[in-house]
């Protein structure tokens, strides 16, 4: 047994605090830790991960007399350090041991006496780690560490700071040698490449078979007394039937912990909740309010003061908050791994089942049953790192420069390729920032025989300490409608970025608004009618949904319609209602067809073009993307494109055959990539993005004053540099998948996949085209608009027309208003000659020629020309003269463009445009 | 005459820039943007084109510099390096309004620095100031033209583009910037133009070109919102 193996002052303790029973987490995963492994614990949140690895640990401190500072605890939420502070120091105490937290909110005076007196056991954030190994005297304590655990590393694996963090430990490695290395994570989806993010050589333990998953989906039904009660409030029955069912499931449970997908559907929720019933005792808790707020909350919730917190993603993390009997997910968790974290939140104790319902609506049903039937065969996303994070890295190069006071490129390769997100780096990758770092003036470059060495320069400490945070400061905007002067929302800095110009609009608080103006805090809006095409404002805060779950949808849809809904209730834990539902939709759906993962639907309806394809967020982004890219790149006109995980809807005037066929030849030779690259740099994502990792390579300051910038120029200037390279990264990382795309384009091609294309807008088209726009992709060069600003200058020029039988008719006349097949009106003649409108004196040429008289060599030559213009005009008509109106354009080079014979005006205008830029090539362009 | 897809012109062994604005990136520092300095970049990019066009002397109208009204650090380490960098016979720099004081840091034999400088049928100014110019072609700088489009979907784009047209006396070319990082004027647009030569130009009729030689039409047939 486990516990045994403590020292008897530790087994003492334990009998003391009434600890008989190890759980199964400290069952499986004290004795590897006291024998000195490093290992991996993945275990659900609040089984009692802390004690595992903190009470071997405490012993083995204890024991060995280990000088301070002995062990670090980096936990990534630092409103948790007094949390774990309160529920270690019993422990330390006990054993003789100084614990203590330190983050960027204790105190300088408390940060000062550490580095003095330095506690055995510190808790703290990556962040400040990176702080503290610039510090010299908390160096030579840190040089003592001989432990380093890391709490909830699956929220680190995945994010910057994570990337961060790693490094950081390779850098404390330096100092301290080699030190045991212990994670602590929720349930994940490849605990391998958890395992290697964390160091060599660890020991994986699981510790989370004993919990089960019981998950249902639920559609209520909407019922008569729900039409009364919407009417009340303000919103549909279908939600006021979701909204009973959850104030039913509340007050019929002790402690219920209701998740929702954004901030302003807690909001709402909570707050129809309360008209509904004033005595429920419950409230919202989500990142944007204010700290004090969440923690009484959260204080509340757990001594059941509050029946209920209706939460956002801020609360999955290990906040202890008491037990709880049931979670319920307000509409799609769009991911499995979400799903669990969330349901995992409730029945905690050891062989508790954790119970959890997701009350889901007409349009989602599908995907939540994908997701919660995944949920329970345990099948998980795969984790996606950032690996090799330029931006981390230069700063975190930074930091080694610190370390040794002067270092050589080597030295700080070696360190960087330890770190798992880097160990594919090459050597002149690390090169390549070292000198980008110079060129910002943050490093020098000290050139020695055969190599160099790099030392700070004084803009790297501030550069430093205004990085070692990588999460975005993101930036609020409070949304002000100018009917009633009143704030009516909040809008995130990355949605005003793509999407703050004024004419956009958008969907807030279930109302469509039209921006006014847009200033340093807020967005002024008029409502508008039109929600069709409007974007909705928490489009960023949703999390992609997977390729798998979207394919399984794609079955699903199938599937349902050959099932009872008994035997469809049956199998995938769903309510009457609900699959009733799904049979509806899809009985519907199938007049026209049913796309599933195999099977695509383009349907076209106004000049909107649908594909149906279950491929998820991030492939459909891709596709869509890169068809736009396409059609921008070959018309030059900017494409609409949105993406959901089971369309692509694109505004455009192109036939869907097009868009077949594009999708057709796309596939297999790497050209998705290379197209998308050049799209993506030109697109407001970019911009965005480029910004944070601009602010992170301290390019662009905090209190940068964007009014006196233009970014694009800005970005120009930095094409191909590590900060270009790494918003690329970022954003393809982040938003795409275009190994997946390349499959699912090569499946099209070898017909694996079908594409039926039809006119009109099928029920699922409709859900689709409800919720509207994404970005805009705008071409390299407005080709169009300069073509047509061509096009209408040409038109409006006028020419001297001139018959060359009588000689009389001769007059200046504007293009647009020639015959198709100008005639003489005095003599009928069809031979008419166009010229300069300046020639004034070839009415006289012609009239000098017909009666016979001499001409000279230069009236000769002028007379040769014109008579051409008039060859010209017989058999080209209007053609004609619209061509020798192009600047530049004698009779020659008119014949030679003319005997082309173009098929449409649209092709002889090109090749007049082109004949234009070759005169000006080849002439001054004025005169 | 123009050079193909850069802003620059070329009138007989003259090379002619307008508005370089060495010292913006100070500028841009202060505003919270750091910049690599520009200096090398900008003089293999004016020497470049002076190899592909053999001319032999540059001609910078005005705004060779960036800070008003004093001389930054940068600029006093700055000016005299790019000058050093640009192999010319010789520099005539027609002073802008961004310019007082320049020849304080300028000690090259080199360059002249001028109110105005004519060659040929043509008189080369920053533009900022009225000038005589009598019948010759006045060619300036001081505008940083641009020239905007608007497609279906309402996107727009700015482009740099040359603006060629006549005032009362005599005909008129503003010279697109040189260096891409300072501000606009979109000539289709409502911006009004800068500098009272330029505010004096038959503004309607004036043509516009691309760098890539489009000829985008008159003025009055283009304008945008």
């Amino acid at each position: 047994m486990a516990f045994q193996l403590f020292s008897e002052k530790l087994k003492h303790l334990l009998k003391q605090r009434g600890f008989s029973e190890p759980t199964l987490p400290q069952k499986m995963g004290i004795p590897s830790i006291l024998e000195g492994k490093n290992v991996l614990i993945i275990a659900p949140t609040g089984s009692g991960k802390t004690e595992v690895a903190c009470l071997p640990l405490f012993d083995l401190i204890h024991t060995k007399q280990l000088a301070p500072i002995s062990m670090l605890y980096i936990n990534p939420l630092r409103s948790l350090s007094r949390d774990l502070l309160d529920r270690l120091v019993w422990w330390a105490d006990k054993l003789d041991l100084e614990i203590a937290v330190r983050h960027g909110d204790v105190s300088t005076r408390e940060r000062a006496a550490q580095a003095e007196m330095p506690p055995h056991i510190l808790i703290t954030t990556p962040e400040t780690l990176g702080a503290m190994l610039t510090g010299k005297r908390m160096r030579e304590h840190l040089k003592n560490v001989k432990y380093v655990v890391v709490d909830e590393i699956h929220e680190l694996v995945e994010s910057k700071r994570g990337i961060q963090m790693s490094l950081l430990l390779e850098r404390l490695r330096e100092f301290a040698g080699d030190f045991q290395r212990i994670g602590l994570s929720a349930t994940v989806g490849s605990p391998d490449k958890v395992a290697a993010f964390l160091g060599d050589n660890i020991n994986i333990i699981r510790a989370e078979l004993e919990k089960r998953y019981e998950i249902s989906v639920e559609n209520p039904r909407p019922g008569i007394k729900d039409k009364a009660i919407s009417d009340d409030l303000f919103i549909g029955p279908e939600t006021t039937a979701r909204l009973r069912r959850l104030h039913d499931l509340i007050t019929s449970h002790k402690s219920v912990l209701a998740f929702t997908n954004t901030r302003e559907t807690a909001e709402i929720l909570s707050s129809r909740l309360r008209s509904l019933n004033k005595e429920l005792k419950q409230t919202v808790h989500h990142g944007s309010l204010a700290k004090e707020k969440r923690i009484k909350s959260e204080q509340e919730f757990k001594q059941r003061i509050l029946k209920s917190l209706i939460a956002t993603s801020s609360l999955e993390l290990g906040i202890d908050i008491g037990s709880i009997d049931l979670v319920v997910q307000y509409l799609s968790p769009r991911q499995v791994t979400r799903l669990i974290q969330r349901v995992g939140r409730s029945g905690h104790r050891v062989g508790e089942v954790s119970k959890g319902i997701i009350l889901s609506g007409a349009e989602d049903l599908f995907e939540s049953t994908a997701v919660a039937n995944n949920a329970m065969e345990g099948r998980l996303e795969q984790v996606k790192m950032h690996s090799m994070a330029l931006d981390v890295l230069a700063s975190q190069i930074v930091g080694i420069v610190f370390d040794k006071n002067q270092a050589n490129p080597d030295e700080i390769y070696n360190i960087v390729k330890r770190s798992y997100p880097y160990k594919d780096i090459e050597k002149k990758d690390v090169e390549e920032i070292i000198k980008f770092l110079e060129t910002l003036r943050i490093l020098w470059i000290n050139p020695a025989e055969g190599s160099y060495s790099v030392r700070r320069r004084r803009r790297a400490f501030p550069y430093y300490f205004e990085n070692l945070s990588t999460i975005p400061m993101k930036k609020q905007y409070r949304v002000i409608s100018i009917i009633e002067n009143e704030p009516i929302g909040f809008l995130d800095e990355e949605f005003v970025a793509e999407h703050g110009q004024p004419g956009e609009k958008f969907v807030v608080s279930g109302r469509a608004w039209r921006i006014i103006q847009t200033d340093a805090q807020k967005v002024m809006v008029e409502p508008v009618e039109d929600i069709e095409s409007a974007i909705p404002a928490w489009e960023g805060e949703l999390i992609p949904v997977p390729f798998r779950i979207a394919q399984d949808v794609g079955k699903l849809r199938r599937r349902i319609l050959h099932m009872s809904e008994a035997e469809a209730g049956e199998k995938y834990k769903i309510n009457s209602h609900a699959a009733e539902e799904m049979k509806e939709l899809m009985r519907n759906q199938s007049k026209f067809m049913i796309p599933d993962e195999k099977n695509f639907l383009m349907e076209t309806y106004k000049d909107f073009i649908i594909m149906h394809a279950c491929l998820g967020s991030m492939v459909n982004d891709t596709l869509g993307r890169y068809i736009a890219a396409i059609l921008t790149e070959e018309t030059g006109v900017s494409v609409n494109v949105k993406a959901d995980p089971y369309r692509i809807i694109l505004q455009t005037m192109v036939k869907p055959e097009k868009i077949v066929e594009i999708l057709l030849s796309g596939g297999g030779n790497g050209g998705i990539e290379e197209t998308l690259t050049r799209a993506i740099e030109r697109s407001t994502l970019f911009k965005y993005r480029f910004i944070h990792v601009a602010r992170r390579f301290g390019i662009i300051s905090k209190q940068a004053d964007y009014d006196r910038i233009n970014m694009s120029k800005i970005i120009m200037q930095y094409a191909n540099t590590p900060c270009y390279k790494e918003t690329l990264r970022e954003i393809f990382l982040d938003k795409m998948d275009i190994p997946l795309a390349e499959t699912v384009l090569q499946a099209i091609a070898k017909n694996e996949i079908t594409i039926k294309v039809m006119e009109g807008l099928s029920p699922l088209g409709e859900l689709g085209i409800s919720h509207q726009f994404g970005d805009v992709l705008k071409p390299r060069m407005p080709e169009k608009e300069i073509f047509n600003a061509f096009r209408r200058r040409l038109m409006l020029t006028r020419v001297r027309i001139l018959c060359m039988n009588c000689g009389d008719y001769n007059l200046i006349r504007t293009v647009k208003d020639m015959e198709d097949q100008p005639e003489c009106p005095k003599c009928s003649s069809r031979m008419i000659a166009v010229a300069r409108r300046g020639q004034v004196n070839i009415s006289g040429i012609v009239k000098k020629k017909h009666k016979k008289k001499d001409l000279s060599a230069e009236e000769l030559k002028v007379f040769a020309t014109i008579r051409r213009s008039a060859d010209l005009v017989i058999v080209y008509g209007k053609k004609a003269v619209i061509t020798l109106a192009g600047h530049g354009i004698g009779p020659e080079t008119a014949a030679r463009i003319l005997a082309r014979l173009h098929t449409t005006r649209e092709k002889l205008l090109r090749d007049i445009l082109e004949a234009e830029k070759q005169f000006v090539r080849t002439k001054k362009y004025w005169k | 005459m123009f050079v193909l897809n850069e802003p620059a012109m070329v009138v007989r062994d003259y090379l002619v820039i307008a508005d370089v604005h060495i010292g913006i990136t100070k500028a841009l520092k202060d505003a919270g943007v750091m910049l690599p300095s520009q200096v090398e970049k900008l003089a293999e990019k004016i020497n470049a084109l002076k190899r592909a066009s053999n001319a032999r002397n540059l001609i910078i109208l005005g705004d060779f510099k960036h800070e008003i009204p004093r001389i930054s650090w940068q600029e006093r380490m700055e000016i005299p390096q790019i000058l050093s960098l640009l192999a010319f016979e010789k520099i005539i720099i027609t002073k802008g309004n961004h310019d007082g004081n320049i020849e304080k840091i300028v000690k090259d034999k080199r360059v002249k620095i001028r109110k105005s400088f004519a060659v040929g049928g043509y008189i080369f100014t920053h533009g900022h100031r009225r000038i005589k110019a009598g019948k010759k072609t006045v060619v300036m700088g001081h505008n940083h033209p641009h020239v905007k489009f608007v497609d279906d979907i309402g996107t727009s784009y700015v482009n740099p583009c040359w603006v060629v047209g006549r005032s009362l006396k005599h005909r008129l070319v503003l010279v697109p910037a040189f260096n891409e990082l300072c501000g606009a004027t979109v000539v289709n647009g409502k911006d009004a133009f800068l500098g009272p030569i330029a505010r004096n130009m038959d503004r309607k009729n004036a043509r516009v070109y691309l760098l890539d030689g489009t000829y985008i039409g008159r003025i009055k047939n283009i304008m945008v919102k």
